[in-house]
């Protein structure tokens, strides 16, 4: 094992692959937050008044909350005055109206982290809405979206054109007081996603949005909002990747699901950004907030990550289940290496009769890494019928990591049934040794073997998502075995 | 002529408000095997769930009696006290409540139904010997928990010996010959061939023919899509064999 | 006034005579406070029960009337058992054998590093203020020892609603020992039954410790146990929990030496308003340690249940084994089991798993039995008593298994009084 385990060591040491600077200049305001800060960026998006009043009351709300010290994180306290709370792309000249007029610099940006934005659009079929810094500059694919009655837009341009949609639904799922991150996001977001999927509307095509972190010392405070009217389908992508930095950056995203009855919502995420050096300096703190409800009978909501990327992950997208028969599903790979700490997890709340909820939780520990899972499953006492199956397993990749498993069950109704399984494993010498003699090396047999670990929730994720995903996972655990 | 051990009339049953039943008359006199057989999905298995009362059925319409008394208006237990026994197709396991123990408690709920007195420890444990032995059982599975562990052909093994050991007026085995090698085959049908007797009776619900070669049915019966579309002798069941269920089924559609 | 300044208060009415350890007790309790429901170990413990309790002394004496063996309703000894029969807190000596009195007669020494106030062990500082007797066991002896029977009987009075036990056992390296508890009595009043036992077990020393909480009425039960294990020991910690309007039992198990081993087994059932919570704490901090963690929890009508088992597995435990299965039964409008199978890991070669469920009766067993002529209520009975086996079953000796049988069956009130697996 030790030859293997220097061997390996080798080729852990390879450094991220997407940490670059773009250099564009940026509007941005000066670091420190207080409330001329959050009037200003309402300004800046002219905001409509109940939005700018939400943010204010959001904003007295977060005075009087504590940063929340309860995950299994470690990290030195962050300096909310250090930070600036709006970078935008200037614009040269009017915004750009299609992909020929947006900065030809920030599409090489794409195109070295492998996003060749139109070309892959075009040939997935996907729709891309991606968002730099806080800014959304490109949109595609608008038109056949609109054909079918899909709204897909920059979160500001829906605040332009779509306003009665989020006076009904912003916060309707996560409210401004909810949590320390949650309420700062409500606070200061600056831009994000939206999406509105009418009545009987089957969405023609992926939704996707890539998300990159740039500015230096620029906090990060996406919203995003997706509501499938009755008896809709939609399945959005949301990939990330962020390059190389010093500096911890914070990201405290927002994502709010609205599924109505008979309504599906498929929400898939790759996360890749910076995770940090090899002795764990630098890196992204991802505080993030996702939650969907499933508001109408029948309706479904499907999460699926895969987490490979930041220093520290503290996210737990979750189902509030309220729908008669409505399902929630929730199916996660997170890797730690080096110095990352991930604690993610889910809820799944139960409120309506014949509810279901499946977890599949895949955590994978290397180097000093250390990851958690968190997950809450909750039966109120009216969801007669309701079940849940937890499938949670780790596994762990050297003697300095840890894996950790952190459930609740809470049960009220004596006619529901939960059930949970974990189970925790490495890679044994035998499973090596074996790969090893029908010729593989020991990098292969790894992938081979933390790929069939991971393949009930990779075959979740739209397929060239899943390829993405696989070779990510094989870059970030390069030789982590010990 | 004495009131037959099951009469049923006309019965019409839902399950989640599917029929699945479609007007089943049968009558099993006392003394008699009766097979009922068809193609998966007939109805045959919903059939003999209802008459031991399984929860989940609705019964629209109809009538089902046994031994003269309404059947449908009794409770699960109080049918199995009566003398009607459901062997399973699938006998569930139940860990922590050992063999012996659910036998002999079967047992008593039975005989007090009869003012009968408990059986004592010493001629329960000679009795259900006994019928071990016709069942080729071995001893241990007494003192595991019940179905726990068994293989498939034990479990079968053990639902015919709970048979015996209750005596029941009449038995409905549903599908007790799948999954059954040649051997527990024989064994299983030696079983049921013990039980026979002018007072009792037999409903043998089948998908193949191969039992009716160990326990030779007075009539049989085919069932599809919720009816019964002809009855016969033992002859009929060899004719099944032959040709199948499609030929049936396409007389049918054409009448 | 809240819970803690009336402690203290009437902590401080008890003067000067208390000595040091009782008194250094309560000043821990003083700088650290009783547990908050926003704590995460605390989530499910009744802590209003807790809040709401009268009064934290306990009788200055054993009334005169309760010496009589009636009125203890002591049960009759185990067969082959010594026995120690305290009295709200007080050794009964006319109703203790001999050898038990003569292995009791050391005072309670104290080890305040064992005090660890900030740990979820800290309501033991409460039974170590107010303990008037506290008992240390040494078991030094070198061969197997004849079985320990701890009969603890809460009787209490409105004016001195709470009894305490306080007990430090040590048992010498390579020392086989069998000790059972059972707390009993309990009074109509709200009161407090609060328990501190402090467990060492030496090198190769095994000790089988059976639990059985039985306490009736309005008893408020606070149980806290922290065992150490030193290389190759053992500890077999059955806990069967059943007593009390409402209980709360902590425990801590440190597996400290190389091929230490615990095999812990509870049951917690309730019905009507009762809560139940238990919570245990694995640490393993030596290689190739192993513990087999074992929950039933059954809540009739309005009943709560919880079990919190948190495993921690330290860097040095390497070739540790965690086997934990925690289930729960509900049976009730308003019943409610939590359960957190908990798994702290830091090395990678181990062997972990766990599984937890609750649900419901199975309605194909059920039918299974109905099917072969048992009565629905007997049927239930029936797969409950199975169900609770898994832990019931390991008890010994036999008088000992239907003890906590009946006390089971007692409080649920629809459990089959025979023995299914048997």
């Amino acid at each position: 094992m030790s030859n293997a385990n220097s061997e390996l060591g080798a080729l852990l040491a390879r450094g991220y692959q997407h940490g670059f600077v773009t250099d564009i200049d940026s509007d941005t305001l000066p670091p420190g937050l207080d409330e001329s800060v959050v009037r200003a960026i309402s300004a800046r998006k002219r905001e409509p008044q109940f939005l700018l009043d939400w943010r204010l009351r959001a904003y007295r709300h977060w005075l009087t909350m504590r940063e929340p010290r309860w995950a299994r994180l470690r990290y030195e306290p962050i300096d909310y005055q250090g930070i600036s709370y709006y970078s935008a792309p200037k614009p040269k000249g009017d915004a750009p109206k299609s992909l020929d007029e947006v900065d030809p610099k920030l599409l090489e940006t794409y195109a070295k982290l492998g996003v060749p934005l139109h070309e892959r659009a075009r040939l997935a079929g996907v729709a891309v809405d991606a968002v730099f810094d806080s800014v959304s500059v490109a949109t595609t694919f608008k038109e056949r979206l609109a054909a079918a009655g899909v709204i897909f837009c920059p979160f500001s341009e829906a605040v332009q054109k779509h306003p009665e949609l989020l006076e009904k639904y912003l916060g309707s799922v996560v409210p401004y007081t909810d949590n320390f991150y949650a309420t700062l996001n409500c606070a200061v977001f600056t831009d994000g996603s939206f999406v509105y999927v009418p009545r009987g509307v089957r969405c023609p095509m992926e939704l996707s949005t890539y998300f990159r972190i740039n500015a230096a010392k620029t906090g990060q405070f996406e919203r995003t909002l997706i509501i499938a009217d009755a008896g809709s389908h939609v399945s959005y992508l949301e990939g990330c990747t962020a390059p190389m930095r010093d500096e911890n950056q914070l990201h405290a995203a927002v994502v709010e699901l609205v599924a109505l009855e008979d309504a599906q919502i498929k929400y898939s995420t790759v996360q890749n950004w910076y995770p940090g050096d090899e002795q764990g300096r630098g890196g992204i703190y991802n505080f993030v907030t996702k939650r969907g409800e499933c508001r109408g009978r029948n309706s479904r909501i499907s999460w699926t990550q895969v987490e490979t990327g930041s220093a520290i992950t503290w996210k737990y997208p979750s189902c509030v289940l309220r729908g008669e028969n409505s399902v929630g599903e929730f199916y996660s790979v997170a890797t730690a290496n080096n110095y990352q700490q991930a604690d993610t997890g889910t809820k799944m709340i139960h409120i309506g009769a014949n509810t279901r909820s499946t977890i599949v939780s895949k955590g994978i520990s290397a180097g000093h890494g250390q990851n958690a899972y968190r997950g809450l499953v909750k039966i109120m006492p009216s969801a007669h019928g309701a079940r849940n199956h937890t499938q949670c397993d780790s596994l762990l990749l050297g003697a300095h990591c840890g894996a950790h498993t952190y459930p609740y069950i809470e049960s009220r109704n004596a006619g529901a049934t939960v059930e949970h399984e974990a189970s925790t494993s490495r890679i044994s010498e035998d499973q090596l040794f074996y790969c090893q003699q029908r010729g593989l090396d020991t990098e292969d047999a790894v992938n081979m073997i933390v790929g069939g670990f991971c393949r009930e929730v990779f075959k979740e994720l739209p397929m060239e998502f899943a390829v993405e995903a696989q070779n990510l996972l094989a870059v970030t655990l390069e030789g982590a075995v010990g | 002529m004495s009131t037959p051990v099951l009469q049923v009339e006309d019965l019409h049953v839902s399950v989640a408000g599917t029929p699945v039943l479609k007007g089943i008359t049968l009558t099993v006199p006392a003394g008699e095997v009766h097979a009922i057989m068809g193609p998966n999905g007939s109805g045959k298995s919903t059939l003999a769930h209802v008459l031991a009362g399984r929860p989940g059925y609705e019964v629209t319409r109809g009538s089902a009696r046994f031994e003269g008394v309404d059947l449908l208006a009794m409770a699960p237990e109080a049918r199995a006290r009566a003398g009607l026994f459901l062997g399973f197709q699938y006998p569930v396991e139940i860990p922590g409540v050992n063999n012996a123990y659910l036998l002999k408690a079967a047992l008593n709920a039975r005989r007090r139904e009869r003012s009968e007195p408990e059986i004592d420890a010493f001629d329960f444990l000679a009795l259900v010997r006994a019928q071990m032995r016709t069942m080729q059982m071995d001893e241990n599975l007494l003192t595991r928990g019940v179905n726990e562990g068994f293989s498939g052909g034990e479990k079968k093994r053990n639902e015919i010996l709970q048979m015996l050991v209750l005596e029941p007026r009449l038995a409905l085995l549903d599908e007790t010959d799948s999954g059954l090698d040649i051997d527990a085959l024989k064994i299983v049908g030696r079983g049921i061939n013990t039980l026979r007797s002018p007072t009792r009776s037999v409903v043998l619900v089948t998908h193949y023919q191969r039992l009716l070669e160990y326990v030779v049915p007075d009539r049989v019966h085919v069932l599809a899509r919720g009816r019964i579309l002809r009855s016969g002798d033992r002859e009929l069941a060899l004719e099944l064999e032959r040709r199948g269920y499609d030929w049936l089924l396409e007389e049918q559609s054409a009448a | 006034m809240s819970a803690l300044e009336r402690l203290l208060g009437e902590f401080a009415s008890l003067g000067a005579g208390t000595g040091a350890v009782r008194q250094a007790a309560a000043q821990s309790l003083r700088s650290v406070g009783l547990p908050a429901r926003n704590e995460d170990s605390w989530r499910y413990a009744n802590l209003r029960a807790l809040e709401q309790l009268p009064s934290f002394l306990p009788a200055a004496a054993t009334p005169a009337l309760a010496t009589a063996p009636e009125a203890l309703a002591l049960p009759a000894p185990l067969p082959g058992y010594s026995r120690l029969v305290l009295v709200d807190g007080r050794v009964q000596r006319e109703h203790s054998s001999a050898e038990a009195l003569a292995l009791a007669v050391r005072p309670g020494v104290e080890n305040l590093a064992r005090l660890e106030a900030v740990s979820d062990q800290r309501l033991g500082l409460i039974a170590t203020a107010f303990a008037t007797e506290p008992l240390t066991l040494a078991i030094d002896a070198p061969l197997a020892l004849a079985p320990l029977a701890l009969e603890i009987v809460s009787l209490t009075s409105p004016s001195a609603p709470a009894s305490y036990l306080n007990l430090t056992l040590r048992v010498a390296p390579g020392v086989q020992c069998q000790l059972v508890e059972r707390h009993l009595g309990g009074a109509r009043q709200p009161g407090l039954a609060g328990t501190r036992i402090d467990v060492t077990l030496a090198e190769g020393a095994q000790l089988q410790h059976q639990r059985l909480f039985a306490v009736s009425g309005a008893t408020l039960l606070l149980d806290n146990l922290q065992a150490q294990l030193h290389a190759r020991a053992r500890y077999q910690l059955c806990h069967i929990a059943v007593g009390g309007a409402s209980a709360r039992s902590t425990a801590e198990v440190r597996l400290a030496g190389a091929q230490a081993s615990l095999d812990w087994r509870a049951l917690a059932a309730g019905a009507g308003p009762q809560f139940n919570d238990l919570m245990l704490t694995v640490l393993h901090e030596a290689p190739a340690t192993r513990s087999q963690q074992l929950f039933r929890g059954l809540a009739n009508e309005r009943a709560h249940v919880a079990c919190n088992v948190d495993t921690r597995v330290a860097p040095q435990a390497r070739d540790a084994v965690v086997v934990q299965s925690l289930r729960g039964l509900l049976d009730g409008q308003g019943a409610e089991v939590d359960l957190r199978p908990q798994l702290t890991i830091n090395t990678d070669a181990v062997q972990a798993r766990h599984g937890a469920t609750t649900g419901k009766l199975d309605d194909d067993l059920l039918f299974y039995l109905l099917a072969r002529g048992l009565e629905p209520a007997a049927a239930r009975a029936l797969l409950k008593s199975a169900f609770l086996g898994e832990v019931l079953k390991s008890i010994e000796p036999e008088a000992l298994r239907r003890a906590a049988q009946q006390a089971t069956a007692l409080r649920l009130g629809d459990l089959a009084l025979s023995e299914p697996w048997q």
